[in-house]
């Protein structure tokens, strides 16, 4: 059996929605966290029975953290994401990931492009004693994440 | 060689290179933007089909875009 044919993150693209459109964003982002996708359930025993009883409910909403670099200027999106979060009741404010890049055929993994907002802003801070770039994070939740190719 | 642009309607989630926006299973979308090979591997692939004949973006009926819950016991 061949090997698949693997790839790292190198090569991947990020987009946030900027109004009714996305906007490649991957000058600036650093991490976008692995979401998980789970399901509801449950599980008794019984006495009858040498396994526990299973039962299934709802897909969870998801939150996607991502992580970007900052930087000065009303042109960073760290404006785009700060002006989402503080507009009154949230902006919706949607994220999407391309491992291969955005290009055609590659995969696209995206939060709902009607229903998801920001829950969470970690604005850049500092650390005298680190000389690291200084990082901001964001987490968006959403009720379904879609698996969608670029064409 | 066909004179009408090429015309599919959505069968699986895509993003259009064309302005970055996704449409959904359903919508009817224009495909001129891509060489034939590159249509074709997406119809292969599931992802459109043809729908010559209908006009962008026709919103799907309500029979059509009703579809049975899901029961969750």
């Amino acid at each position: 059996m061949p090997l698949p044919a693997g790839m790292s993150a190198c090569a991947m693209c990020v987009e946030i929605m900027s109004g009714t459109t996305f906007v490649d964003v991957s000058d600036s982002m650093s991490v976008v966290e692995p979401p998980e996708m789970t399901r509801e359930s449950g599980e008794a025993p019984v006495f009858g029975e040498d396994v526990y009883l299973l039962t299934f409910g709802k897909r969870a909403p998801l939150e996607v953290t991502v992580r970007g670099v900052w930087a000065e200027g009303t042109a960073d999106p760290f404006y785009t994401v700060y002006l989402a979060h503080t507009t009154p009741c949230g902006a919706l404010n949607a994220v999407r990931w391309s491992p291969a890049g955005c290009a055609t055929s590659s995969d696209a993994f995206s939060t709902s492009t009607t229903n998801s907002k920001i829950v969470n802003l970690q604005f850049p801070g500092g650390d005298a004693s680190d000389g690291s770039p200084i990082m901001y994070q964001f987490v968006v939740k959403t009720p379904d994440l879609t698996r969608a190719a670029w064409a | 060689m066909k004179d009408s642009k090429p015309i599919y309607r959505v069968l699986m989630p895509i993003i259009l290179s064309t302005d970055r926006l996704m449409r959904m299973p359903g919508a009817i979308v224009d495909m001129s933007h891509l060489p034939e090979a590159s249509i074709r591997y997406y119809v292969d692939g599931g992802f459109i089909e043809t729908a010559d004949g209908e006009p962008e973006n026709v919103p799907q009926s309500i029979e059509s875009a009703a579809r049975e819950r899901d029961c969750c016991n």
